[in-house]
């Protein structure tokens, strides 16, 4: 039984006027206890919808296909039963925006208090101590549990929502852009607490399209575009020797401090709405190095080394690749 | 909360003074003489001049309105010209007949509408939801009128198992008086163990409550499952569903605090409409109700009667307002106290 | 307008057909309302017997083929009442919402262009009619004005004119503060201008939507006062008034009350199916769902 959250072959495929779609199509992901996984991508990329998918909360008109286990148990296709049983209790999710994620006429508490005794029978008191042992580790006091969503500021509210994820002691958590509605001092201490939920034992699923925010806490990293991996593997490895060009786009666009100066480079183009995908690779109508190969059938993986793949018929090599601050 | 709900108080004080004065003024527009009525038929010029002074009609209209907004303060609504009656008591007894049939109305309307609403939500566009959703459409679009005397059709002519009309037989009513205590007959005769006089009431009511139930019936099943699409596709609601919530408890705890708040608003303001809209229904089946009062007062321009009851009525619905403003002080912990 | 996935269509009555497939209930009920209306335009050339001619020697029948819908107490022919009845009823409910936005509209305007005092005393008066539950206005103020189908729909049309002042005047409070409304003051443009290039225009689809939604309100609101006695008027074919009149021998003869009642339903269930789904096309959330 693979330990952690295993994803193989995951599509996700919608209907739309002329048929079908996929918005993901094949994601192969890997997330281990103890490590931090960045999921890279723009909007639009399906990072969401997979992580949604992780969950079995894709939406009805979704047709889910290939496998998500969760240590061993499968979530594509499982009943509602099975999956009220692993949600929040060994899989666990925290939302974007924490403002509007927790229900504004419950207390912090009272959702608390739902969910544990969701998943353990325990009396109120002790579900009370649960609860109040979860916020301490997210760095939240027991005044809490009387407070309403609305009492509270963004960076409290991720905080509460950590602490729900966490009360029941899941073994993987998947952070779909955690920090992207909160100031960036905020932004450093949750990443800190992620790395020390992490470190303690659980395997966290990172979302986020900021590459700085994977540079400072993941251990591996995943670039998605247009619905598929185009490149992933170890943290350092993929910055100090990037082979996918999209990759490489990415990084050159975003600043990096201690860089010095220089000019932030665009990629070319838009990411294409996946109805009105090109055949073949994806991002072959932005790649500065695309050939004719490229626009027939799957693109195959190639492995760079040892934990470094790319999809890619023409990876960069090592030369190229932008350097880890 | 204290200063709203006074300032509240203040502007609904304001507007029943508005709504006296324009009625007043009104009903001394009304065409015919109410003094020509109350004198029988063909009064003398003498007479009906003597019987303008002794009403005040001949007065300028605004010190008509000073005196009758003194009387009021008094707690004097006047006397009935239709009946000679004090015009409170009349309205009194109206008044509990009309409350018994709304309030019954409105509990089946709710008990009703609510769970078929939240299915409705949950099982979006299966056979329940379709099913709801003509009967929101038809229940507003069926006339009042209509639906009684199809209730009527059925039941008494067809079925013969229900009356045709009236709150309870005489024959009852003799035989087993209903001793008063709240004026509902329902609750009165069962206070007093009074099994006869409770069943006749009681299928008396039927047909009246299931006619004026239906449009209030609709309109919550529409505001329900509309509401409640809303919650249900919220990101709170999706949390606590990628936290282990099960079916139930995310309809039936989640999701419905957050709908049950501006729906409490919905259900006031239908009490509040039941009471206008009674008219139709008491006519119909003879309900000695307000609603009927009304028609009675207008038509005879028995105008402190229709002053009398316009501003009982007027005043009711605002207060009903009023208190389901309030309450959402009491419901929705975002709004502080 | 229409939802992204006819998009590949060419042309608007390709588009319309694919939406109407859709969404066939709504069309059909669409295509009900259309048979009422040509009903309605139609009744005088349709060569039906006079609806009001009383004649005792045929009162009472059953429907037959020579009286599709029975006859009435007095005689009179229920199918042709029924027809003509449509065509009151349409240009009553007409009436009653063009009456009511007609003066609405201008009092919403001025009270919100004019603020200040002006607009306090239009809202507390409105204040006043809204005080009022829904059909005691109407009735008060039909027997203010005397019986008659014409007294009625203005006595319904005055009760409703709040809404649309109401409708109007946040929008007006709404466009006055927008810069280019603030700018064309400052050059001096005259307010009468700015009104009728910036506010109308911009509130005009908030009023045909409560318009639309009154519509079969009206309908239903007339015919609820032609049944107490203070609408319609012999000999006015009215519907409510037919069901009134049927009410000393509905119970032996369903005819005389079931027609016209029917046609009120369904009238008022089409209209209202129309414009629902009308709204629910042109509602951006809702595009591409079924």
């Amino acid at each position: 039984m693979t330990q952690g959250l295993a994803i193989d072959n995951l599509a996700l495929e919608f209907a739309h006027g002329r048929g079908r779609a996929a918005a993901v199509n094949g994601c192969n992901l890997l997330v281990r206890p103890r490590e931090i996984l960045g999921l890279v991508g723009e909007s639009g990329s399906g990072k969401s919808l997979t992580a949604l998918a992780c969950l079995g909360l894709t939406p009805s008109s979704c047709r889910v296909s290939g496998s998500v286990r969760v240590n061993g148990d499968e979530i594509v296709g499982a009943c509602e039963a099975t999956l009220t049983n692993l949600r929040g209790r060994r899989i666990a999710m925290i939302f974007q925006n924490p403002m509007t994620a927790l229900n504004p006429y419950f207390t912090i508490g009272n959702q608390m208090l739902g969910v544990i005794r969701q998943h353990f029978s325990l009396d109120r008191s002790q579900a009370t101590q649960e609860a109040a042992a979860a916020l301490k580790q997210a760095g939240l006091t027991e005044t809490a549990l009387n407070r309403y969503p609305h009492q509270m500021s963004g960076g409290q509210l991720q905080r509460a929502m950590i602490a729900m994820a966490i009360a029941c002691k899941p073994e993987i958590l998947i952070a779909d852009e955690p920090t992207t509605a909160l100031d960036v001092t905020v932004q450093a201490r949750i990443l800190g607490l992620l790395r020390s939920l992490a470190d303690q034992g659980m395997g966290i699923l990172l979302i986020t399209h900021d590459l700085g925010v994977v540079a400072q806490v993941a251990d591996r990293v995943a670039v998605m575009y247009s619905g598929s991996i185009v490149e992933s593997g170890d943290l350092n490895q993929v910055f100090s020797a990037t082979a996918h060009p999209y990759s490489l786009g990415l990084m050159q666009a975003s600043p990096v401090m201690g860089m010095g100066r220089r000019k932030l480079q665009a990629i070319s183009g838009v990411v294409p709405d996946f109805r009105s995908r090109p055949a073949g690779c994806a991002f072959r109508d932005r790649c500065t190095q695309a050939q004719e190969v490229c626009a027939l059938g799957a693109t195959p993986y190639t492995e760079i080394s040892a934990d470094h793949q790319v999809r890619c018929h023409f990876p960069i090599g090592k030369s190229q690749g932008a350097e880890l601050t | 909360m204290l200063g709203y709900l006074l300032r509240r108080l203040a502007m609904m004080c304001l507007i029943i003074l508005g709504v006296a004065t324009f009625t007043f003024v009104l009903s001394r527009a009304l065409p015919s003489s109410p003094v020509e009525m109350m004198l029988g038929s063909k009064p003398t010029a003498d007479q009906i001049s003597q019987a303008r002074e002794e009403l005040g009609l001949d007065q300028p209209v605004a010190e008509q309105l000073g005196r009758y907004f003194f009387q009021l303060a008094q707690g004097r609504f006047g006397t009935s010209m239709r009946t000679g009656r004090p015009v409170i008591e009349e309205i009194g007894q109206r008044l509990s007949a009309t409350a018994e049939l709304v309030t019954l109305s409105l509990f089946l309307a709710v008990g009703l509408g609510l769970p078929l609403g939240i299915l409705s939500a949950a099982y979006r566009n299966r056979w329940v939801d379709h099913l709801t959703r003509m009967l929101a459409v038809s229940g507003v679009a069926v006339p009042v009128f209509f639906l009684g005397i199809l209730l009527q059709m059925t039941f008494y002519g067809g079925l013969g198992w229900l009356p045709l009309q009236g709150r309870i037989d005489s024959i009852v009513m003799l035989d087993h008086p209903v001793q008063t205590f709240s004026g509902f007959l329902l609750i009165d005769s069962l206070l007093s163990g009074n099994t006869a006089a409770f069943k006749n009431a009681l299928i008396h009511l039927t047909l009246p409550t299931l006619t004026l139930m239906l449009a209030s019936l609709a309109t919550i099943l529409r505001s329900t499952r509309n509401l409640m699409t809303d919650v249900l596709g919220t990101d709170y609601i999706r949390t606590a569903r990628a936290y282990g919530a099960t079916r139930r408890t995310t309809y039936f705890v989640l999701a419905l605090k957050p709908t049950l708040v501006p729906l409490l608003t919905i259900i006031g303001l239908t009490y509040g409409f039941m009471l206008g809209g009674s008219v139709i229904t008491e006519v119909l089946f003879d309900w000695p109700g307000i609603g009927a009062y009304v028609v009675e007062s207008v038509v005879t321009n028995d105008f402190p009667a229709v002053l009398g009851v316009t501003l009982v009525i007027s005043t009711l619905y605002l207060s009903i307002n009023l208190a389901v403003d309030m309450l959402y002080f009491v419901l929705d912990p975002r709004i502080s106290v | 307008m229409l939802s992204p996935t006819f998009s590949h269509l060419s042309s608007w009555p390709a588009r319309y057909v694919a939406w109407s497939r859709r969404n066939i209930f709504v069309t059909m009920c669409a295509t009900g309302f259309s048979l009422i209306v040509l009903a309605a335009l139609l009744a005088p050339f349709l060569g039906l017997p006079d609806p009001a001619k009383i004649d005792f020697s045929v009162k009472l029948l059953r429907p037959s083929s020579m009286h599709w819908f029975g006859t009435d107490a007095l005689g009179r022919d229920i199918f042709s009442g029924v027809v003509h009845g449509a065509r009151i009823s349409l240009l009553v409910a007409l009436g009653v919402v063009f009456m009511a936005a007609a003066i609405g509209i201008p009092i919403g305007l001025i009270s919100g262009y004019a603020g200040g005092w002006i607009d306090t005393f239009f809202m507390r008066i409105s204040d006043i009619f809204l005080a009022f539950p829904p059909l005691l206005l109407p009735i008060t103020l039909s027997a203010l004005l005397g019986p008659g189908l014409f007294n009625a729909t203005c006595a319904v049309a005055i009760s409703w004119f709040p809404w649309y002042a109401r409708i109007i005047r946040s929008s007006v409070l709404t466009v006055k503060s927008e810069l280019y409304v603030q700018s064309a003051r400052a050059i001096g443009t005259n307010p009468f201008s700015i009104a009728m290039r910036h506010v109308l225009p911009n509130s005009l689809s908030p009023v045909v939507v409560q318009a639309s939604l009154d519509f079969g309100f009206a309908i239903l609101t007339t015919a609820s006062l032609s049944f107490i006695g203070m609408g319609a008027v012999p000999p006015t074919v009215e519907w409510g008034l037919m069901v009134a009149s049927s009410r000393s021998v509905f119970l032996e003869y369903w005819w005389t009350a079931m027609f016209p009642g029917l046609a009120i339903f369904l009238t008022v269930f089409f209209a209202n199916v129309v414009v629902d789904g009308v709204r629910d096309s042109l509602d951006p959330k809702l595009r591409g769902q079924p």
